[in-house]
């Protein structure tokens, strides 16, 4: 192996299974190879400096790719299935249409990465960087985000179905900041994913389904929820101060002890909804559907009805 | 004691909105028959309030001034109270000293209001006579046909609706709009008092950003708030009251908890740029501390460096939203901008220097202002910093500029879009006044000149007054009564001839340098007493009204009584036109012109707003005016909290726009915001006005009081208002006063080249030495006939704020007059 460079063996281009001490990849010239197609599958990548590689429709299934550098590599339509990319970094990377599903991102760098309609199904992402990744239309269904920093990502449509983003980071720092700090989520797919304690002040959630998901103590501060279906999510204790969320059905939906400061509910389905101990002061409920609504201990001061089917009592006085 | 009749549980309830400023608080409306009135047991009356014993602090009652007699068409007598309402989030229960006599406003045979016009006259030569809806309208109809056939569509001029809510509305603009523009075609066309169709803030539109951005709230989430040119405890009083000084008081300080979180929030404080110690300013001290209040008592005309210094000064110390900027605006722009408005290659402290000095500042005064705007709070949070602006600076010396210096200062600070910020005129009249787009190109014509010169053949004034308020007002009227002499002698010597031979002869007297002239109001007024055909208007409460607030609260001012005698709402006179204009073309065999004035069949008041709603989707050009889906039945639903426009459908639902830009996007092709000319350093003073501040001493400022409404169309009617001031007032110093002899209650006469005019003088510490400050649009005298014909060459805007004058003591207080006080005003503990 000695005799045989890195470089050489990319031309013979077979490395199933192969065993590379990290040292001697570290120490090969790799940047901005030419690796289109390869067959990395198993391989021990660990540490590799592949800055600029083009890994188009490259197999890594199972690579250990740990702690590679991979920023602005190309890995469009590469297979990556149960790839361990940990702390790698791929920064700028592309990763359009590539199937990763399974994959370990845990501590990655993905910032202004392009993973646009990629499968990354059930992939880990634990405390990885996402700011600015576009990841539109992406399978990220069951995928782990736990405490990953998402700003300014794009989430555009993408299917994060039973996902885990538990505390998360996909928001603005201040409440109404119009500078697009804060990830687009328009029309994603969030049905029963986790984001308890995420941060997603000003999130771009119009459209989305987020059946089931669960929102607890998270910080939805001016997001935007017009027409989302949100129907029995649970957003307890959340902070959602001036979210829009228009139209939205949120039939069952549980805002226990949330504050919902000035949110515009305004022809909003709420039927069933727990307002118990929530903030509600200056909310508008005009035109809504309030059939059923709970809303013991709730705080009402000004809130506006008119228009709205099904007033609880607890609330009426409060136009 | 006066005693107030209660209505009874089923006295008939209505909606309305304040007909005077842009504020529109909401009042409930009770109307049932005399005679029948409710107990003062709670169960015995419709407010449900027990009066049998003494009321809690907060009750609802009803004050003398809210109570008025009316009579409907049939004869039938009924009582009407007009009470602020509490579940309205503009006024939650207040009412403002305008606001808490909407029922004296009423028709009312009672009442001073009788003097209302009641029929359609004709100035038969003598005196204006009573003729039937179907001679004004067949001889006004005829007369414009010939003038459009003979002179074209410009030679018929127009100037519309200075009256706000009550005055226009929705439906009578568009109709108006309707008629003038989509019938006859015409550029010849003005607003208000003003000489020319135009916006007061194109600077504003230029730059993408909407005229009325903010939401009322926000005055209550703001850390600091920012007024230029603006008097809101008196002009907006109750925005002012139940939204800003809270703020001040730290009364809102729990909800700014709530919206804001973890950022560090404070009691608000307030920046006022006006050369007047107003009575905003002494109110604002009270409620916040005079150390949470900066007042700029500037000179006239340095408005626009002292805001420039302020944007360069933050840009200095990079207090400026660096993010904001780069996404959300037009970079380019944001160069010449630094270049030219804030003159970035000029060492700092000279042009803090220069401004302090022409300003008659000091320069710690403007570094404060500066660190109240921007200077990020504990944490690096950005300020949230509201911003108003209003006539001081919109008809200030530079229209344009004066607009972009305070558009360009929210782009710089990312203060526009977000809770508790914002970048709006505060507004005078209501909104929501929308017609077809105007023929004209920009800077629109200048209607007031044309008239002057004889061009306008036909000149048609509806629900404004110009003879008392436009520039030069004196020659303007002194035009009429000459330009009107033949006509009204062409009408005389036709009394009883056919029509075709009276119209020829007023064609004649046209062409000798005649001008028909056309007034539609609810009074006769110093303008409709020199027209040659006078058409009655009905007012607010005896149509339906649609109107937009300052925040762009969309609701509906419902009918409750009918209009005296024949008069009709303005929408209806103009479809009554536009059917006779088409019957007189179709006569002609001219099927294209009369096509010009179909779809004017509209039955009811709806239908108007109908018609007119699908014209206005909310787009870039009218980014305020999209009412998409809203119909009367909605509005009466939504009540006196209405929707805030735009609207747009959500799932089948209509919902509207708390706070414009709220994503970040503005009203350009790119979706940037654009920063626009708010040139440093700023041209000289027009020569005209030039020569008369080198020749004349007192600076001639001049605005509106809280109690009076405009050019007191309904208050001269009615004793409260009227006999505040029935003398129109003039605030001078003391200094100013003792050097010319003068005492308060003296009567002065303020003369300049253009002309003069009498008034009362007030000595006071409100202005400053060479400062005067005269009362807005008062009948029996007004600036305007001071005021040079100088406009802004960018917009045609007048500088009305710039006359200077010569001021001598005529004769001291009027025994008539003995009951008025002149203890200072702007004092609030």
């Amino acid at each position: 192996m000695n005799k045989l460079s890195f470089r050489s063996l990319l031309r013979v281009g077979l490395f199933v299974g192969l065993l590379l001490p990290s040292a001697a990849i570290a120490a090969e010239n790799l940047v901005g190879a030419d690796l289109r197609g390869k067959d990395f599958s198993g391989a021990d990548l660990q540490g590799a400096n592949l800055v600029g590689a083009n890994l188009t429709g490259a197999n890594l299934t199972g690579a250990n790719l740990k702690g590679a550098d991979l920023r602005e590599a190309y890995l469009r339509g590469a297979r990556g299935v149960s790839a361990d990319f940990s702390n790698a970094n791929l920064g700028n990377s592309d990763l359009t249409r590539g199937k990763f599903q399974n994959a370990n991102f845990e501590g990655a760098n993905l910032t202004l990465a392009t993973v646009e309609a990629a499968n990354l199904s059930g992939a880990k992402f634990k405390r990885a960087f996402l700011a600015g990744a576009s990841l539109f239309k992406a399978n990220l269904s069951a995928a782990d985000f736990e405490s990953a920093t998402l700003v300014d990502a794009n989430l555009t449509q993408a299917d994060l179905r039973g996902a885990n983003l538990k505390n998360a980071d996909l928001g603005n720092r201040e409440l109404g900041y119009l500078v697009p700090a804060a990830a687009r989520m328009k029309g994603v797919d969030l049905t029963n994913a986790n984001l308890e304690g995420a941060n997603l002040m000003g999130v771009d959630l119009r459209d989305a389904i987020l059946t089931g998901a669960n929102f607890a103590r998270s910080n939805l501060g001016h997001a935007d929820l017009t027409w989302a279906r949100a129907a029995g999510a649970n957003f307890s204790q959340a902070k959602l101060p001036w979210a829009l969320a228009y139209g939205a059905v949120m039939t069952k939906t549980n805002f226990k002890n949330a504050n919902l400061t000035s949110v515009q509910f305004s022809g909003a389905d709420l039927s069933g909804a727990n307002f118990d101990g929530a903030n509600i002061e200056r909310a508008d409920f005009s035109q809504s559907t309030l059939t059923g609504v709970s809303a013991t201990g709730t705080k009402f001061d000004r809130v506006f009805t008119a228009a709205a089917k099904n007033i609880p009592t607890t609330i009426a006085g409060g136009e | 004691m006066t005693l107030v009749p209660l209505p009874p549980i089923d006295a008939k309830r209505f909606n309305t909105v304040c007909q005077f400023c842009i504020v529109g608080c909401g009042y409930k409306v009770y109307k049932w028959p005399v005679g029948r009135d409710g107990s003062t047991k709670a169960a015995g009356n419709a407010l449900g309030v027990d009066y049998t014993g003494q009321l809690p602090a907060d009750a609802e009652w009803i004050a003398p001034s809210m109570h008025s007699v009316v009579k409907d068409s049939d004869g039938s007598s009924h009582n009407v109270v007009i009470v602020p309402d509490k579940a309205c989030t503009v006024n939650d229960g207040i009412a403002s000293v305008r606001g808490g006599g909407l029922a004296q406003t009423l028709y009312s045979e009672e009442r001073a209001t009788k003097a209302r016009l009641t029929h359609p006259l004709l100035h038969d030569g003598d005196k204006q006579a009573p003729v039937s809806w179907d001679e004004a309208v067949d001889l006004g109809a005829r007369v414009i046909k010939a003038v459009i056939d003979r002179w074209g569509p410009d030679a018929v001029g127009m100037k519309f609706f200075d009256h706000g809510g009550g005055g226009g509305g929705f439906e009578n603009n568009w109709a108006v709009g309707r008629f003038f523009f989509t019938g006859i075609g015409t550029t010849s066309a003005s607003i208000h008092n003003r000489p020319a169709y135009n916006s007061e803030v194109h600077a504003a539109g230029d730059a993408g950003v909407g005229t009325l951005n903010n939401a009322y709230i926000d005055a209550q989430l703001a850390d600091t708030i920012l007024i230029v040119g603006a008097n809101p405890y008196e002009t907006q009083s109750n925005y002012f009251l139940n939204h800003m000084v809270p703020n001040l008081r730290g009364e809102s300080l729990p909800y700014k908890k709530d919206s804001f979180g973890e950022e560090p929030v404070n009691s608000g404080r307030m920046i006022i740029i006006d050369p007047r110690r107003t009575m905003t300013v002494s109110a604002a001290e009270a409620a916040a501390g005079k150390e949470n209040v900066l007042h700029l008592q500037i000179e006239p005309g340095t408005d626009i460096a002292v805001v420039n210094t302020i944007a360069r000064i933050v840009l200095e110390r990079r207090w400026h939203d660096v993010a904001f900027i780069a996404d959300r605006t037009e970079w380019q722009t944001f160069e010449s901008y630094q270049r030219s408005a804030l003159g970035a290659e000029r060492p700092l402290a000279e042009m803090i220097a220069e401004t302090a000095r022409i300003a008659g500042i000091s320069a710690k005064q403007i570094q404060q202002a500066a660190e109240w705007i921007a200077k990020p709070k504990p944490g690096g949070t950005r300020r949230r910093t509201l911003m108003h602006y209003e006539k001081g600076l919109i008809w200030g010396l530079k229209n344009y500029e004066g607009v972009a210096s305070v558009i360009d200062l929210a782009l710089l600070t990312g203060n526009i879009g977000k809770p508790g910020t914002g970048a709006s005129r505060l507004g005078g009249h209501q909104e929501g006044y929308v017609r077809p787009p105007y023929p004209g190109g920009r800077p629109a014509l200048n209607v007031d000149e044309k008239v002057r010169r004889g061009e306008a053949k036909v000149f048609w004034v509806g629900g404004c007054n110009p003879v008392l308020t436009t520039l030069k007002a004196e020659t303007f009227e002194q035009s009429l009564i000459e330009r009107g002499q033949p006509v009204r002698e062409a009408i005389a010597a036709t009394k009883g001839k056919p029509i075709g031979e009276r119209v020829a002869a007023i064609v004649e007297a046209l062409k000798q340098g005649g001008t028909f002239l056309l007034a539609q109001d609810i009074y006769s007024t110093a303008t409709t007493k020199h027209a040659h055909l006078v058409l009655p208007a009905a007012q607010w409460g005896e149509t339906n009204l649609t109107s937009i607030n300052g925040e762009r609260r969309l609701r509906l001012y419902q009918r409750f009584m009918d209009p005296p005698g024949e008069a009709i709402p303005d929408w209806k006179i103009m479809a009554k036109f536009a059917n006779r204009m088409n019957a007189l073309y179709l006569d002609d065999n001219d099927p294209l012109q009369a096509n010009k004035y179909l779809d004017f069949d509209w039955k009811t008041d709806e239908d108007v707003f109908i018609h007119a709603r699908y014209q206005f989707d909310g787009s870039a050009k009218d980014p305020m005016e999209g009412y998409a889906g809203v119909t009367y039945k909605l509005l009466e639903k939504l009540g006196n909290n209405g929707i805030q426009t735009p609207t747009r459908l959500v799932n089948g639902t209509v919902v509207g726009t708390v706070r414009m830009h709220d994503h970040g996007r503005f009203g350009t092709p790119s979706g940037r915001a654009r920063f626009v000319k708010a040139t440093w350093p700023w041209p000289n003073y027009a020569a005209q006005v030039e020569r008369q501040k080198a020749k004349f001493p007192f600076w001639v400022n001049n605005g509106r009081v809280n109690h009076i409404w405009q050019t007191q169309y309904h208050h001269q009617y009615i004793p409260f208002y009227r006999d505040h001031n029935p003398i129109p007032a003039l605030e001078m110093h003391a200094d100013d006063a003792a050097n010319l002899g003068i005492s308060s209650g003296d009567i002065v006469e303020l003369s300049n080249d253009e002309g003069s005019v009498e008034a009362m003088a007030y000595i006071t510490d409100a202005v400053k030495k060479g400062h005067t400050f005269m009362l807005f649009g008062q009948p029996r005298g007004s600036v305007g006939d001071l005021l040079s014909d100088h406009v802004d060459p960018e917009t045609t805007i007048p500088y009305y704020k710039g006359a200077w004058a010569a001021i001598r003591r005529v004769g001291p207080q009027p025994e008539s007059t003995k009951q008025l006080s002149f203890l200072p005003r702007n004092i609030a503990e």
